[in-house]
């Protein structure tokens, strides 16, 4: 797999520092299973961090808190986490889709388009849902009040900032204006997170309705 | 690693050991034997750290002490999931006391990240890995010393203020897009430094 876009690196130190909202975050470590180079990337975010944590300033530790915790040390350290069942999709999707990719029962949404909504811990989470759209379908034009990351499971989209194949990520934000288009060949299937509701605009509402709330 | 190792480290400086290898040779003797003694010496020098940490996030004084018990306790236990090849100590404490503030204080879930296929083969030894990461993080510390201001307050207020980026703009008046171009900046020195394979200068 030639994955060719990737989170830009304010996205990383969001996530490092624990910022980026749920579904983002989930976008975003599918996209890290899938990709080596960001994987690295990742390890220089939490290094920043890791460098400006050892810098705060520190007093001494009461004794007291020190017997509290030794006495907590009931059991030997863990064992490394057993091998996980498999799933047609990497772990971190797995954890929030209940069943495989395969089986994901397809909701209508508007000509061409499916989706599947996954559940996040809570609303403030923001959105997070499959698309299945169909070879050559049109998205309406938009661009987003926050950021929008759409990564590529199968198939492929283009719009005007190029060309998302399997495990490239689109990391949006307010400066993005696109209208995605599945490419011909066979359906686009991506896993979408946004952490405010699109804005479309300039369009018939008819055509934009089944996209509001989203 | 055992902890006569790192105590050796204690021993010798008169001090406690606060060396990110030695930090890591004893997350080594806590995953290996248990170590009780090498597991203080995280905790002396990590505890007062995730105490900070966790009230500049929002934590209440008595909160960030439970908070900053239950991520040494994590410590304990997970130790033997910290690999040096991919973190130092400080990092990993980090990464722990994070997710711990996610869950906790934000009463948020995060999704599971898959560290077991980050493997790379690396050839080096313990001793090469060691000098290795010691050298990096020496040269991550004077990068993240070094930078601007306007770089530093922006990355700070994004660590520890838990602040997300439209939010520190907002607070700094500043565009959302300054935000970003200042962290991009920052972000570049920080893997400038972690890349650079040869001796600090
Ligand atoms: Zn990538």
């Amino acid at each position: 797999m030639t994955i060719r876009h990737h989170p830009a690196d304010p996205t990383l130190v969001a996530s490092a520092a624990g910022t980026l909202g749920e579904g983002l975050s989930v976008v975003l470590a599918t996209h890290l299973a899938l990709c080596g180079h960001c994987r690295e990337r990742m390890r220089a975010a939490e290094a920043l961090g890791g460098a400006l944590f050892e810098a705060l300033p520190a007093a001494p530790p009461s004794a007291a808190r020190r017997d509290a915790i030794l006495a907590r040390l009931d059991r030997g350290p863990g064992a490394a986490p057993g091998p996980v069942a498999a799933r047609d999709v990497p772990r971190p999707l797995a954890d929030y889709l209940d069943r495989d990719l395969a089986a994901v029962p397809w909701r209508g949404l508007a000509r061409g388009v499916r989706h599947y909504p996954l559940s996040l811990s809570r609303p403030a989470g923001g959105t997070l849902r499959l698309f299945r759209i169909a070879p050559g379908t049109a998205l309406p034009r938009h661009t987003h009040a926050g950021q929008e990351f759409t990564l590529v499971l199968d198939g492929a989209f283009h719009d005007e900032t190029g060309e998302y194949r399997s495990g490239d990520l689109a990391d949006m934000d307010a400066t993005h204006d696109h209208r995605p288009i599945a490419d011909e060949g066979g359906d686009c299937v991506c896993l979408v997170a946004t952490d405010a509701p699109l804005r479309f605009h300039g369009l018939v509402p008819r055509l934009v309705q089944p996209f509001l709330g989203l | 690693m055992t902890a006569a190792e790192c105590l050796a480290a204690t021993a010798e400086t008169g001090a406690a050991a606060t060396d990110d290898t030695d930090l890591a040779r004893c997350l080594r003797a806590v995953a290996e034997h248990g170590d009780r003694e090498a597991f203080l010496i995280l905790y002396d020098h990590f505890a007062p750290r995730v105490t900070a940490y966790m009230q500049r996030g929002g934590a209440s004084p008595a909160q960030a002490e439970d908070l900053a018990q239950d991520t040494l306790l994590a410590v304990w236990r997970k130790a033997a999931l910290f690999d040096p090849r991919k973190a130092g100590a400080a990092t990993w404490v980090f990464t722990i006391a994070r997710n711990l503030r996610i869950d906790r204080l934000r009463r948020e879930r995060r999704p599971t990240v898959d560290i077991d296929e980050a493997t790379l083969v690396d050839p080096a030894g313990d001793a090469e890995t060691e000098i290795g990461a010691a050298r990096a993080a020496a040269r991550l510390r004077r990068a993240v010393d070094d930078l601007p201001p306007d770089q530093a307050a922006v990355v700070r207020m994004s660590f520890f203020e838990d602040l997300p980026h439209p939010a520190i703009a907002e607070r700094l008046g500043i565009p959302l897009g300054t935000v970003k171009s200042r962290l991009r900046l920052a972000f570049k020195k920080v893997r400038d430094a972690l890349d650079d394979t040869g001796d600090p200068a």
